[in-house]
């Protein structure tokens, strides 16, 4: 396999159903050892690009390359052998049990795993076999189907990984253990591409996310950048938001300050501790203040519902 | 596609649905044959031993309707065969052989590969029950003519095809449809309709429920190159000749051919669920 600088290019990605556009001349880009966060509204064409690429849904027009292979090729078979995935819902057979639904996914990408590998992997994901063994995966809960479908997803030592909507059904402590198996596994050097629409998740996984609204890919920014990019700000909750500025802006000076979401928002580039000092001085009474900075989700926020592509 | 194959074939056997259908097709023909024979017996017992069925309770009849797919044993097969299809994308599974690199194509085959495997597994243990107790218990219709032993053979042979054809009819319909349900209907409802076409056929033609039945006899040329039509008339008929043999195996390869053509274009074409 030739080495690229993309896992996956997808170049002017185009799917219509009858007359919807569901997506919309796309160009995403994933480098190898990225954990992409693919964000976007319910509907906004994350999981049909998803099925694009991994062969389930067949594009109107443009085209994509995994590995470098061109999705027109007839060795993009091969590239696929190279990812996995959980597309839509997991995808378990339900009238057999984990170890089962783990041999059968063996069988499919010709590989050979002992029990006492496939065991080991079950444990991987946060499953007790000891306890499953005799269930059969329906009998499972939403979030037990969920980490299965992620071991079986892991089964053939992917480079790369789809993950759509993974946190779906998952407890609090579920959700803890999917980020660290991503974390874990991007470290070994595994690819992901991850939608959902829990953008906090997102946030302490991803390193790079691509917007998508409508069927189209509204920007692609690395969490880098867009930290780089935020606007660094100190939030203050109060009873008297209005008399709380007039006071701050007449004692310290300040020329960027307004009031949002029932906070005061200082954008200056001021110390906390000389805003804490100028409210004690004045004896201001205050419910809070905390010093924040631009998450996913005002990033998604400001380009989505605050933009123009709403 | 080998590996495709032996997941199929894995899922198939492994799910407690296989084993469900073993059971039908070991208890089943005890079950039929023994009614059979217990009615055979009555009937003897009131005729003085003479047949009046026209052949109907005899080892030769009962061997060659147990290739019969429109009722008993080949319904649980079709309907059997229909669900381990619909299954693998009801699941989901589907969906992890074509992320895994699979072509639609080999997806495709192997399913077919592995319902005739499952469809000619389940009506060889069936038949071969059927036949060994029928050959044991219908000792009054023992031995069979030559002419019966030929037609027996030819309906055996057209028999098993006949699972291979139904095979390419539940693959096409379960993969493009893709739910169990309407799957189920429309394969049952196609052989029925062929099941009561050969019946119309068998009242005009072999009991002369109608006069001037010549007048239809073109029809019969057509018909028999309707699937299943000719495997009905050599389960029906007693005398089976060379025409309807090569009618019915020259039906079932343009048909079935016609069916996997049909179906890997649809399913190359089509967004999966």
């Amino acid at each position: 396999m030739e080495e690229k600088k993309y896992v996956l290019e997808t170049y002017a990605l185009t799917k219509k159903y009858k007359e919807k556009l569901a997506v919309d001349c796309v160009n995403m880009h994933i480098e190898y050892g990225d954990i992409y966060g693919f964000v976007g509204e319910n509907g906004a064409g994350k999981t049909t690009i998803i099925r694009l690429i991994t062969g389930l849904a067949n594009p109107t027009s443009g085209r994509y390359a995994l590995f470098g292979i061109n999705s027109a090729d007839k060795r993009i078979g091969d590239a696929r052998k190279y990812m996995s995935g959980i597309v839509e819902a997991v995808s378990v057979n339900r009238s057999m049990n984990a170890l089962d639904n783990l041999k059968l996914q063996c069988l499919i990408n010709d590989i050979k795993k002992t029990d006492e590998e496939l065991i080991e992997l079950i444990h991987r994901v946060g499953l007790d076999y000891q306890e499953i063994a005799k269930k059969k995966a329906g009998d499972f809960s939403l979030g037990m189907r969920q980490r299965l479908g992620i071991a079986i997803a892991m089964i053939s030592n992917p480079k790369f990984i789809v993950l759509d909507e993974p946190m779906n059904g998952l407890d609090p402590q579920g959700f803890i253990d999917v980020r660290e198996t991503i974390v874990k596994l991007n470290k070994e050097g595994v690819t992901f591409l991850v939608s959902s629409h829990i953008l906090a998740e997102l946030d302490k996984v991803c390193n790079k996310i691509g917007v998508i609204s409508h069927g189209r890919l509204l920007d692609e920014i690395t969490i880098e950048d867009l930290h780089a990019k935020s606007r660094k700000r100190i939030e203050v909750a109060s009873e008297d938001l209005e008399g709380l500025k007039e006071y701050l802006v007449s004692n310290l000076n300040l020329g960027e300050v307004e009031i949002a979401n029932d906070h005061l928002l200082i954008f200056d580039n001021i110390d906390i501790n000389e805003v804490l000092k100028a409210l004690v001085n004045g004896n201001k009474q205050v419910k809070d203040i905390s010093l924040k900075e631009d998450t996913i989700e005002d990033y998604y926020i400001n380009l989505v519902v605050g933009g123009k592509h709403a | 596609m080998l590996s495709l194959l032996k997941a199929d074939l894995f899922r198939i056997f492994r799910g407690k649905l296989a084993r469900i259908g073993l059971i039908i097709s070991v208890v089943l023909p005890v079950v039929i044959v023994l009614i059979y024979y217990a009615a055979d017996a009555s009937l003897a017992s009131i005729t003085d031993g003479e047949d009046v069925t026209f052949g109907l309770f005899s080892a030769s009849s009962l061997i060659k309707t147990s290739f019969s797919v429109s009722d008993n044993m080949g319904l649980v097969i079709i309907i059997f065969s229909v669900i381990f299809v619909s299954l693998d994308i009801v699941n989901g599974t589907l969906r992890n052989k074509v992320i895994a690199g699979h072509s639609r194509t080999s997806i495709y085959c192997s399913h077919l590969l592995s319902s005739i495997i499952y469809n000619l597994v389940m009506i060889i243990i069936y038949t071969s029950i059927t036949t060994l107790l029928t050959l044991l218990l219908f000792k009054r219709n023992n031995p069979f003519s030559a002419d019966e032993i030929r037609g027996l053979v030819y309906s055996i042979v057209l028999g098993l095809v006949t699972y291979v054809f139904i095979a390419t009819v539940t693959t096409f319909l379960a993969l493009i449809l893709g739910s169990i349900a309407p799957s189920i209907i429309l394969t049952v409802a196609y052989t029925m309709v062929i099941a009561f076409v050969t019946m119309i056929f068998f009242l005009i033609f072999q009991w002369g429920a109608i006069e001037d039945a010549e007048r239809f006899e073109p029809l019969k040329y057509i018909l028999y190159f309707i699937p299943l039509f000719a495997n009905g008339s050599t389960l029906t008929v007693a005398e089976v000749n060379n025409t309807v043999f090569i009618e019915g195996m020259v039906s079932y390869l343009l048909f079935g051919g016609l069916n996997v053509f049909l179906g890997l274009l649809a399913f190359n074409r089509k967004d999966l669920k």
